[in-house]
C-alpha cells in the first residue's frame, strides 16, 4: 500500500531525526558533560570515574563522526547505559520496568475511556437531547477540567483514605509473590482502580463530545437516512453507518492519546506513586540521571512514532478512502 | 383507476417547527398511484415534493413532524404502524432512491455490503444467496459484477446511481420513490438511467412515485402529475394534458421556463418573483402576488382543488372562470 | 428574440475586429509527482473569439474544460499556452502574470453559486459601490448604485440598496452580481453557469436580463452551460465542448438542427423531449466521460463514438468548415 510506505518512510525519519537529537543533547551541555552530569560531586571523584561516566555516556576525544557510529552501535544493542540512580542497573532494564506498569495503566485507561465516551457520544446524538445527551456530556468536561492531581488527590482521599476501599499507593501488593496468579493479579487490578478510574475521568469528556458533534453532522447526512429507508435494524444503523464514519476524526485524535501515555500520566503516576515511566522520569530529573532520561526520551519518541503509525495502519483498513491517497 | 391504489395519501400536512414558527411544508396533499403507474411531483426547490417522498417512508427529521392526514399503502395506514410493521414495510413495501448518489452511499463500506444488507435484514437468504442475488442486482442495472467489491469513491457518479438503484429494487418493492434520481448527474447519463428505469419497470412492474424540478424530464417519463407550489398541490392530471392544456397559471410558468432545443425561438418569460415564506405565507392563493391572472377572490380565501375537466385538477375557486391561457401563449398552437 | 446585434451597438462600437479573441488557449494541470507524472488535459487549444453585443455559449459537460476556460479568461489561472487578445492586444504578453486594471474592468465574470459570491456582512449597496470606487472613482457613486440595480430589476432600487444578501433570494443574488459587474461598465462578461443553482421559474428572467444587457449595451456575453436549450435560447453561437476539447461551433439554431458532431447528436438526444416522450431504444454511445489524465492520442469521443474509425484512435481531426459559421472537428466530415 503507497500510502502506508509512505507514512512509514516518514515517521523512519523522524526517529532517524530524534536519535540523533538525542544523540548531540549531552553533547551541547557547557564544559565537560561528566563533570556537568556529576554535578558537586565531581570534585570527590578521580580520573577514572570520570572516564568510566564519559564512557557510559560513550562520550570520548574520537572524532564526532566515530563518536555516533559507536552511538548508534550501541543503540542497536539496546544499550543506554547505566542508571546512576538505580545503580548499576542498566537504563534498559529500569525502563522496561517501568514500560510495563505505564502500558498497563495508560492502555487500559485509554481503552476505557476511548470505548466509554465514544459509547456516550454515539448514544447522546440518537437521542439527542436525551438524558445521555444532555446531562453526561458537560458534567464530564466539567470533571475533566479539573487539574490531574487535583481529581487524583480527590479520588485518593475520598476512596483510599475515608473510605479505605482502594489501596492508595505503588501498582501491587509488595508482600505477594509476584507471578501469573489470581491473588497478584487481584492485586494489580485493585492498585490500578484509582490511577485508571482518574485518567478515565479525565479523558472521557473529550471522546465523548468530540464524537457527538461528528455523529450528530453524520445523521444528517443522506445514506444513514437511506440505511433507515431501507428498513435495517437501529443498531446497524447507529454502528455500521453512522458511528463507523464518525468515528475517523477520533481515531486520529487516538494517535495523540497512545503517544502521550507514555510521558502524560506523570502526576497521575507520582500521586499514586504507580512505578510506571512518568514515575521514574521525575525521579531521574531529580536524581540527575541523564542516562534514563535519554533512554525514556528514545522510549517516548519511538512509542509516539509507533502509535501514530499503528493508528495510520487503523485508518486505512477503517477508511478505505485513504488507500488510494 | 378501478383497482385499489398501490399508495393513497389524503389531506397530509407537513410542518417544519423553526424558531421563528411553524413552515407549513406540506398543505393538504391529497394523490393516489395506481399499480404499475408512473406518478410524479413536480416542482421548485422547498415546494414540498421531498418532503412528501420522506412522509411516506416515515424518515423525516427533526424539525419536520407530519401534523396530519393519512398515508395508505395497499390499504394499510402506514403513518400508525408500529416499529416492527414500519421495518418491515421500508424497502419491501416502498424503496427510494435519493437525489445524491454520492451521498447516499456509505463511503466506508463496499456497494456489494450495502446492497446486501437490505437482503439480509429482510429475507431469510443464507450468505451465498445474498451474493447472488447482488450479482443479479448489478447485472440488471448495468453494472458489472465484480464491482461488489468496489467502495462508492472509487466510482463515477452515473455508476454511483446505478447502485442506489440496484440497492433499491434489492426486494421488488411495490413501489419505487425516486427523488430527483438524475439532478446531479451530466445530460446523457441522466437520459441512460432514465431509460433503463423505464425498461425495468415495465419489466418488474412497480409504481414510481418521480419526484423533480424539471417538468419537461417529468412529462417524458410520468404518466400523470402533480404540480406543487408552497407546499400544496396546484394542478394534477395526465402528464401529456397538463403540457397541453396547463390550467393553473402557476404551471403554465413553469412550462414556460423551459426553453426548447427544436422549434422557432421565442421568449420565454418564467415567472417574476420569488416563492413565499412559508412561515408567513400569503393569504388567499400562496400564488397571488407572482401571478399576472390574480382576481381580487384570490388574495382573500384559499383555492380548492376542482375537477375541471375529466381527470384534470386544478388548485380553482367554485363559481369563477377559469384562469385561460393567453391568446398565441399556447403550447400547441405554438410549436 | 432578435438574433440580430441592435443599432446601439454599432455606436458604442470599439475598434474594429472582436472585443475578445481566445487563440490555442491550453491548460494541463500536474497533478503527478516525480516518479508518476499525471499531466491533466484540462483545455486544450481552445480558439474562439466573443464579439460586443454577442451571447457566445460554451456548452459541455462536468470535464468538459468550459469553466477553465472562464477561469483563464478572467485571469484567475495561468493558461500552460495560447493567448488571449483584448483588442487585438496580447494581454498575456503586455500584462504577464497579474491582469491590468483596465483588463478587469473590461471582463467581469459571474459565478454559479450566488449565495458564495456576495459577502453577508455586506450591503447590496456597498457591494457595487465598491467597484464602482476602485475602477471609476467615487463621483455619484451612490445614484449609479441605484440606477444599476433598477437596470437588473429591482423595484423598488433604492430600498434593496439597504439591504444585506441574507434577505434576498437565490435569483435577487444574482441579480446584484450582474449588478456588480456592470458597475465598471466591462465590455465582455464571463457567466458561468449562472442560472443553474437558481429555481426553474426565476432562470428565465435572468437569462432575459442577459439578453437585454446584450441589446441595450452591447456587453459580450461568455454563457458558460451544460443545458443545450438555454445555449439556444440566449446564444448567438454555440460551442460544443468535450474532454477539453472543442468539438464543433455554430450558429446556435442551425447547430441543434443540423449537428454534425456525434457527440452533439449524442448530447441533443440526451434533452428530454416532452413531445416524444422517453424511447426505451439503446443505440447510443453508452459509457461516460474519459479522464482528462494523460490523454491518449486521437479523438477523445473515439471510445463512446457509434461512428468511430481507425483513424479516430490516431489523430485528433482538424477543423472542417461546413459552412460559413458552422465548424466541426470530426474525422467523418474531413
Amino acid at each position: 500500500m503507497p500510502y502506508l510506505a509512505r507514512r512509514l518512510g516518514f515517521y523512519l525519519a523522524a526517529l532517524a531525526v530524534a536519535i540523533t537529537i538525542n544523540f548531540f543533547l549531552p553533547r551541547l551541555l557547557p564544559g565537560d558533560p561528566a563533570a556537568t552530569i556529576l554535578g558537586t560531586s565531581a570534585g570527590k571523584l578521580t580520573q577514572d570515574d570520570l572516564q568510566r561516566v564519559r564512557d557510559a555516556l560513550g562520550l570520548s576525544d574520537a572524532p564526532l563522526i566515530e563518536q555516533y557510529g559507536t552511538y548508534l552501535v550501541r543503540l542497536t544493542q539496546g544499550d543506554f547505559g547505566v542508571s546512576y540512580t538505580y545503580f548499576p542497573a542498566p537504563v534498559t532494564r529500569v525502563i522496561s520496568n517501568g514500560l510495563i506498569w505505564t502500558l498497563l495503566l495508560g492502555g487500559i485507561s485509554l481503552i476505557f475511556s476511548f470505548i466509554l465516551g465514544n459509547l456516550i457520544g454515539v448514544i447522546g446524538s440518537w437521542r439527542r437531547g436525551g438524558v445521555v445527551d444532555t446531562v453526561l456530556p458537560p458534567l464530564l468536561i466539567f470533571v475533566g477540567s479539573f487539574p490531574a492531581f487535583f481529581l487524583a488527590l480527590g479520588l485518593l482521599y475520598a476512596f483510599g483514605v475515608q473510605l479505605d476501599w482502594l489501596p492508595i499507593s505503588h501498582a501491587y501488593d509488595t508482600k505477594l509473590p509476584q507471578g501469573f496468579n489470581l491473588s497478584f493479579i487481584g492485586s494489580v487490578a485493585q492498585h490500578m482502580v484509582l490511577p485508571a478510574g482518574t485518567s478515565i475521568l479525565l479523558g472521557m469528556g473529550g471522546w465523548a463530545l468530540g464524537m457527538r458533534n461528528v455523529m450528530v453532522s453524520v445523521l444528517a447526512e443522506d445514506y444513514v437516512t437511506m440505511a433507515e429507508a431501507k428498513g435495517l435494524k437501529q443498531l446497524r444503523i447507529m454502528f455500521r453507518y453512522a458511528a463507523r464514519n464518525a468515528l475517523l476524526p477520533g481515531v486520529t485524535g487516538l494517535g495523540v492519546a497512545i503517544g502521550s501515555i507514555l510521558s502524560g500520566q506523570i502526576l497521575i503516576e507520582t500521586v499514586f506513586s504507580y512505578p510506571g515511566l512518568g514515575f521514574l522520569l521525575i525521579y531521574a530529573v531529580n536524581g540527575r540521571d541523564y542516562p534514563l532520561m535519554q533512554g525514556l526520551f528514545m522510549m517516548i519518541t519511538i512509542g509516539i512514532l509507533a502509535a501514530n503509525f499503528m493508528v495510520d495502519i487503523l485508518y486505512t483498513w477503517l477508511d478505505p478512502r485513504v488507500r488510494a491517497a | 383507476m378501478t383497482e385499489q391504489p398501490i399508495l393513497d395519501i389524503q389531506n397530509l400536512y407537513v410542518e417544519y417547527l423553526t424558531p421563528r414558527g411553524p413552515a407549513q411544508a406540506v398543505n393538504n396533499v391529497s394523490f393516489s398511484i395506481g399499480a404499475g403507474e408512473v406518478f410524479g411531483l413536480a416542482g421548485e426547490s422547498g415546494c414540498g415534493k421531498s418532503t412528501i417522498a420522506h412522509s411516506i417512508l416515515r424518515v423525516l427529521r427533526p424539525p419536520a413532524v407530519i401534523t396530519g392526514g393519512q398515508i395508505r399503502f395497499r390499504g394499510q395506514e402506514v403513518l400508525e404502524m408500529g416499529d416492527d410493521a414500519i421495518e418491515a414495510f421500508r424497502w419491501r413495501g416502498a424503496a427510494m432512491v435519493f437525489q445524491s448518489a454520492m451521498n447516499s452511499l456509505n463511503p466506508v463500506i463496499t456497494v456489494g455490503e450495502q446492497v446486501m444488507d437490505v437482503l439480509e435484514t429482510h429475507t431469510k437468504m443464507a450468505s451465498a444467496e445474498r451474493r447472488a442475488r447482488a450479482e443479479e442486482l448489478f447485472e440488471i442495472v448495468g453494472i458489472e459484477n465484480k464491482r461488489l467489491t468496489s467502495f462508492p469513491h472509487q466510482m463515477s457518479g452515473g455508476m454511483r446511481q446505478r447502485v442506489v438503484i440496484a440497492i433499491a429494487l434489492a426486494l421488488n418493492p411495490a413501489l419505487l420513490i425516486m427523488d430527483e434520481p438524475t439532478t446531479a448527474l451530466d445530460v446523457v447519463v441522466q437520459k441512460d438511467i432514465l431509460r433503463q428505469i423505464r425498461r425495468i419497470k415495465e419489466k418488474m412492474g412497480f409504481s414510481i412515485l418521480f419526484i423533480t424540478h424539471d417538468v419537461s424530464l417529468m412529462v417524458e417519463i410520468s404518466d400523470r402529475m402533480g404540480i406543487m407550489y408552497a407546499g400544496e398541490i396546484v394542478e394534477l392530471a395526465k402528464s401529456k394534458e397538463i403540457f397541453n392544456n396547463p390550467i393553473h397559471p402557476y404551471t403554465q410558468g413553469l412550462l414556460s421556463s423551459f426553453p426548447s432545443v427544436t422549434g422557432q425561438k421565442r421568449k420565454l418569460s418564467g415567472i417574476p418573483g420569488t416563492p413565499p415564506d412559508l412561515i408567513s405565507p400569503p393569504n388567499g392563493c400562496k400564488f397571488h402576488p407572482r401571478c399576472s391572472k390574480c382576481q381580487p377572490i384570490e388574495t382573500e380565501c384559499a383555492p380548492r382543488l376542482t375537477e375541471v375537466l375529466p381527470g384534470h385538477w386544478v388548485a380553482a375557486h367554485a363559481g369563477m372562470p377559469l384562469p385561460q391561457i393567453a391568446a398565441g401563449g399556447s403550447r400547441t398552437a405554438d410549436q | 428574440m432578435t438574433l440580430q446585434t441592435s443599432p446601439t451597438v454599432q455606436s458604442t462600437a470599439a475598434p474594429a475586429g472582436p472585443a475578445l479573441d481566445v487563440r490555442k488557449l491550453t491548460k494541463r494541470f500536474d497533478i503527478g509527482n516525480v516518479l508518476k507524472p499525471k499531466l491533466v488535459h484540462a483545455l486544450t487549444d481552445a480558439t474562439f473569439t466573443v464579439n460586443r453585443g454577442e451571447v457566445v455559449a460554451l456548452v459541455g459537460e462536468s470535464g468538459s474544460g468550459k469553466s477553465t476556460t472562464a477561469r483563464l479568461i478572467s485571469r484567475l489561472i495561468e493558461p500552460t499556452s495560447g493567448e488571449i487578445y483584448l483588442h487585438g492586444k496580447n494581454v498575456l504578453k503586455s500584462e504577464p502574470g497579474v491582469a491590468s486594471l483596465a483588463y478587469r474592468r473590461a471582463i467581469q465574470m459571474i459565478f454559479q453559486d450566488p449565495y458564495g459570491s456576495l459577502n453577508p456582512a455586506m450591503t447590496i449597496g456597498a457591494h457595487i459601490e465598491r467597484p464602482i470606487g476602485i475602477h471609476r472613482g467615487g463621483r455619484n457613486a451612490k445614484e449609479a448604485v441605484v440606477d444599476l440595480l433598477a437596470t437588473v430589476g429591482f423595484n423598488p432600487p433604492a430600498e434593496f440598496a439597504a439591504k444585506y444578501p441574507y434577505q434576498l433570494s437565490g435569483g435577487q443574488r444574482q441579480r446584484v452580481a450582474i449588478a456588480r459587474a456592470l458597475a465598471v461598465e466591462p465590455e465582455i462578461i464571463l457567466a458561468d453557469e449562472p442560472v443553474s443553482m437558481l429555481d426553474v421559474s426565476i432562470r428565465m428572467g435572468i437569462l432575459n436580463l442577459i439578453e437585454q444587457l446584450k441589446e441595450e449595451r452591447g456587453i459580450g456575453f461568455l454563457y458558460i452551460t451544460h443545458d443545450l436549450a438555454s445555449a439556444r435560447y440566449i446564444g448567438d453561437r454555440t460551442i460544443v465542448m468535450y474532454a477539453g476539447h472543442q468539438v464543433e461551433c455554430a450558429e446556435s439554431t442551425e447547430l441543434m438542427d443540423r449537428p454534425a458532431h456525434p457527440y452533439t447528436k449524442l448530447l441533443l438526444s440526451a434533452v428530454p423531449n416532452p413531445e416524444a416522450g422517453l424511447v426505451t431504444g439503446d443505440d447510443e454511445a453508452r459509457g461516460e466521460i474519459p479522464s482528462l489524465i494523460n490523454q491518449a492520442p486521437g479523438c477523445p469521443f473515439a471510445p463512446r463514438c457509434p461512428h468511430v474509425m481507425d483513424v479516430c484512435r490516431k489523430a485528433m481531426p482538424a477543423v472542417t468548415q461546413l459552412s460559413q459559421d458552422h465548424w466541426v472537428r470530426c474525422h467523418l466530415h474531413s
